[in-house]
């Protein structure tokens, strides 16, 4: 496959967008990825995917028609334009389809490593047979995975947006195990450079140390001291929740009718930050439209909603940048994909030792919805819980499920860290830990 | 494509691989997606591309690339035995699979319409009619109407000398109304949340009967915004089948994937409490309970003639009588227990590789009609479709949530509750199973999007089963 440069792409996407009677978009990216991945201590599945997809938007007469496809050439992307064309005829007119985003600059962002691009599968497997070694020492068990990926993401459109931006991504998690015990790590970076392994693999050792002797803990209210991945996953459901213009306009968002107003402490912000390198983000939407660093919730007020081209038309607002991915159009509105809870100043030693008898917890899985509107999630800890008596850790405990209202939740935030941690699967969310006066456990697990 | 194919497994095979299988295909996707009377989607997607798994050194390594011509195919097959060679740094035996024997064969889903060849305007005009019904309720602010067709037409082939074609036809498609007042928002969907997902063709679209169901779909929504919350306690429930799959799915499903209990998926989705120490040995449910996973089983999102690694289409016991007797299983976790594999292989596309997965996991009916089990419960509640669905790494600790529950007095449904969950630990919970109905209630229900793997793969699976009844269930209402 040949390697494509920014100006081959843009020139194939411009020449389909040629013709100007109907409002077009096109939306590329190419993929090269590969995921050496490892359980009991050996590399059991290993793999690299080369890939492309193209979307078209076609829009006439307030009417739209969507095509995709992988394949890349002029042919290809003629025969998409035909079909999205022919499509649009049997969509009804809807009058906020009436444009599309204007030529705008874009602020350059420096987030693609050319050591990420040429990592070897040799240079995965090396990386992964350390981490095995080291924790083969201590007669310890691990999985996990290192992915390196690069990306290139164009936008041309009939108004004459032209962008293109390439990226990469390193992403290494790990979870080291006992019988009884685990502790789970995990790192993100744009470059192979910043990419600290050794630290990842000495904090999952010492977490599934830590971890062993857990006792049975009786579910309840506990004030919680909650670990940067924790907070992550509390932030990034928020969004889901939340913070969608479509979702804020039709009534069924937590922040409904709550611009301005002051809904958590004053000591939580929190700023979408696609210029922030490790967030491994882009620099313009999904509709080509710029971005900027913006804050949807300043010092507990509520102070900005995602809006994208159409929803910003129908509710007679601004866009500001928020169209996601046209696959997933139908399933939510506007989104932000950077979102950074900001750091305050204490130690997560020094929230701790605050703690009068709560829980010190690692991170959460599988933590779904139960009520949309009141932002209540359900979920497990996983990988390290620990009580808290008397500002010290006394001993680790088995999982417990949570039931917590997360707005609740950060209007009860009693202190905020300073080191955040960046973790996610498809997008990147960061948050340092933070003391919470009162988290809800509802019921408790096995293990 | 066989062409293709041998050329695959011919320059793996030079390239010093001991084993090497190749899947091409082509996708074709159709979405259609209504949302408050606008088309939120009108969109054709074509995929193509190919995915070469090997063996080198004792180790796999697998890689994809999209489109298909012989220069991409020779670079790629060489790619994936250098990643083969990589992964045998750190292995500590060969691997070994157990056979899949060689099939040279054509399997395609039994299809009456082919829903490629129905025209888009048709296909909204049912859409269409859906919203216009459930619009009809004014407390609806937002209401969408879904179809999705899949077609895949997938090539395999091995070293070990198999050739299968396979044309296999997915279709989800589903309603769901919003309604919303002051102080609330309630969902009702149809016929269960996300859509339902089956493998057919358009006469299976058209079975659904979407807009007859639509008016009602909206009304139901509307009622639950007044509804009382459902009472908290120790119940005995009645769930419905859309619900009761979700359950089996995850409860039942995800634990007896066999690359997850030996550990496999244990940074990612977790194990599972059913290891293979217990297996002929764990008590799992009450003697009523029978699962299987049936790929054979016909009209399933699970359902194919082969799977991935060219394993012809099985049905195995994973629940017999309440004692766990059977994992699903793969070419290489199957030797652990000294077993073949019963073909339960299958992968998100060519850029992935297979994984253990669900086929069609059905719990077996029983022998009393859904009527004479609601009329034979004194008191409790009959719950059903998805709101909410939460369980622990090892499939142990579950919560889930309906969207309706309605009371049972004195064996007669009535009153309607809102925000109903339950929660439990999974034997104890299936040990409770003391009535199932019987195959007149029985159907099979799709899931679109089960995620597993890293990179996350989605699959389509399913999961048959009648309405049940259990007993002594922690069930709690959430108060808004």
């Amino acid at each position: 496959m040949a390697v494509l440069q920014k100006e081959n792409v843009l020139g194939i996407l411009k020449d389909a967008v040629k013709d100007k009677s109907a409002l077009v978009e096109l939306y590329f990216q190419e993929r090269a990825s590969s995921t050496t991945r490892f359980a009991n201590n050996t590399i059991h599945q290993n793999i690299s995917v080369k890939d492309f997809q193209i979307h078209c938007r076609y829009i006439e007469d307030g009417r739209a028609g969507v095509a995709s496809t992988n394949c890349f050439t002029r042919d290809s992307l003629t025969e998409l334009v035909s079909q999205a064309r022919s499509l649009a005829k049997f969509s009804q007119k809807d009058p906020y389809l009436s444009g599309l985003p204007e030529k705008a600059d874009y602020i350059k962002l420096e987030n693609f490593d050319d050591e990420a691009r040429d990592a070897t599968p040799e240079y995965r497997a090396g990386i992964v047979k350390g981490v095995i070694e080291k924790i083969k020492k201590h007669n310890l068990n691990c999985a996990g995975q290192v992915t390196t990926t690069t990306l290139k993401d164009a936008v041309v459109n009939t108004n004459g947006v032209s962008c293109f931006h390439p990226s990469s991504r390193v992403n290494f998690t790990l979870t080291v195990m006992d019988e009884a015990s685990s502790g789970y790590s995990e790192e993100n970076s744009f470059s192979i450079v910043d990419f600290k392994i050794e630290r990842a693999v000495d904090k999952a050792i010492a977490d599934c140390l830590n971890a062993r002797g857990a006792q049975e803990i009786e579910p309840g209210i506990y004030e919680v001291v909650l670990e940067p991945l924790a907070v992550a996953e509390m932030i990034g459901n928020l969004s889901m929740l939340g913070f969608s213009g479509l979702d804020y306009e039709e009534g069924t968002s937590f922040f409904s009718g709550k611009l301005e107003q002051r809904v958590f402490g004053e000591n939580i912000t929190i700023v979408d930050s696609p210029f922030d390198r490790n967030m491994c983000g882009l620099p313009f939407d999904f509709e080509g439209f710029p971005k900027k660093d913006l804050t949807f919730i300043e010092n507990g007020k509520v102070v900005n909603i995602a809006y994208d081209s159409y929803t910003a038309k129908k509710y007679k607002k601004e866009n500001n940048g928020f169209a996601i991915p046209l696959e997933h159009r139908q399933w939510c509105g506007p989104l932000p994909f950077n979102l950074k809870l900001m750091p305050g100043s204490a130690t997560k030693e020094e929230l701790i030792s605050s703690v009068k008898k709560g829980l010190l917890i690692t991170r959460f899985w599988y933590v779904r919805t139960v009520d949309k509107k009141k932002t209540i999630v359900t979920g497990m800890t996983r990988d390290g819980v620990y009580l808290i008596e008397g500002g010290k850790i006394k001993h680790p405990v088995k999982n417990l499920r949570f039931t917590q209202n997360i707005a609740d939740a950060l209007a009860k935030v009693d202190a905020v860290s300073k080191d955040p941690g960046y973790t996610g699967e498809y997008f990147l969310t960061a948050a340092p830990a933070v003391k919470i006066k009162e988290f809800n456990f509802s019921s408790k697990a096995k293990h | 494509m066989k062409e293709f194919a041998k050329l695959a497994v011919d320059t793996a095979v030079f390239k010093g691989a001991s084993y090497a299988d190749i899947r091409i295909i082509n996708t074709k996707t159709e979405n259609y997606f209504l949302r408050n009377k606008s088309v939120s989607q009108l969109e054709k997607n074509n995929n193509l591309g190919f995915g070469i798994r090997v063996i080198a050194d004792g180790a796999w390594g697998f890689a994809a690339s999209a489109g298909l011509s012989k220069e991409e195919i020779q670079m790629t097959a060489a790619r994936a035995v250098q990643i083969a060679r990589a992964s045998s740094l750190t292995k500590n035996k060969n691997l070994v699979l157990s056979s899949a024997g060689a099939h040279e064969d054509h399997w395609r889903t039994p299809v009456e319409i082919d829903p490629l060849k129905i025209s888009s305007e048709e296909k909204l005009k049912v859409l269409y009619k859906t919203q216009e019904e459930m619009f009809k309720v004014k407390e609806v602010k937002v209401a969408e109407s879904h179809l999705t067709i899949w077609y895949y037409d997938k090539y395999f082939a091995s070293s070990s000398g198999s050739f299968i074609r396979q044309e296999i036809y997915h279709l989800g498609a589903g309603i769901k109304a919003e309604a919303v007042d002051a102080d609330d928002m309630q969902t009702r969907s149809y016929p269960c949340t996300w859509g339902d997902c089956i493998s057919g063709g358009y006469e299976k679209f058209l079975e659904m009967n979407l807009a007859e169901n639509a008016y009602i779909c909206a009304e139901e929504a509307r009622a639950l915004l007044k509804a009382p919350v459902c009472p908290e306690g120790k119940k005995t429930i009645i769930i419905g089948g859309s619900h009761l799959s979700l359950q089996i799915h995850e409860s039942c499903g995800h634990p007896t994937e066999l690359d997850r209990a030996l550990g496999s998926e244990a940074n990612y989705a977790g194990t599972s409490f059913m290891s293979i120490d217990k297996l002929n040995k764990l008590k799992y449910g009450s003697d009523l309970v029978t699962i299987t996973a049936d790929a054979t089983y016909p009209g399933g999102a699970g359902t194919f003639g082969y799977d991935d690694e060219g394993v012809k289409a099985k049905k195995t016991y994973l629940i017999k009588d309440g004692s766990f007797t059977g994992y699903m299983m793969s070419r290489e976790t199957s030797p652990v227990l000294g077993l073949e594999s019963n073909g339960c292989m299958r992968a998100d596309g060519w850029q992935n590789i297979p994984l253990v997965r669900m086929t069609n996991i059905n719990l077996e009916p029983g022998d009393i009609t859904l009527e004479d089990l609601i009329a034979s419960t004194d008191d409790g509640l009959y719950i059903d479709t998805v709101k909410s669905f939460s369980i622990d790494d090892k499939r142990l600790n579950f919560q889930f949530g309906t969207e309706v529950a309605y009371e049972i007095k004195d064996g007669i449904k009535g009153k309607l509750y809102k925000n109903a969950t339950y929660w439990g630990i999974t034997p104890e919970f299936w040990g409770s199973c003391d009535a199932v109905a019987d195959k007149n209630s029985f159907k099979v229900w799709g899931t679109a999007n089960c995620g597993k793997g890293q990179p996350g793969q989605a699959m389509h699976t399913a999961q048959g089963c009648s309405p049940a009844r259990f007993r002594n269930v922690q069930v709690k209402g959430y108060k808004i």
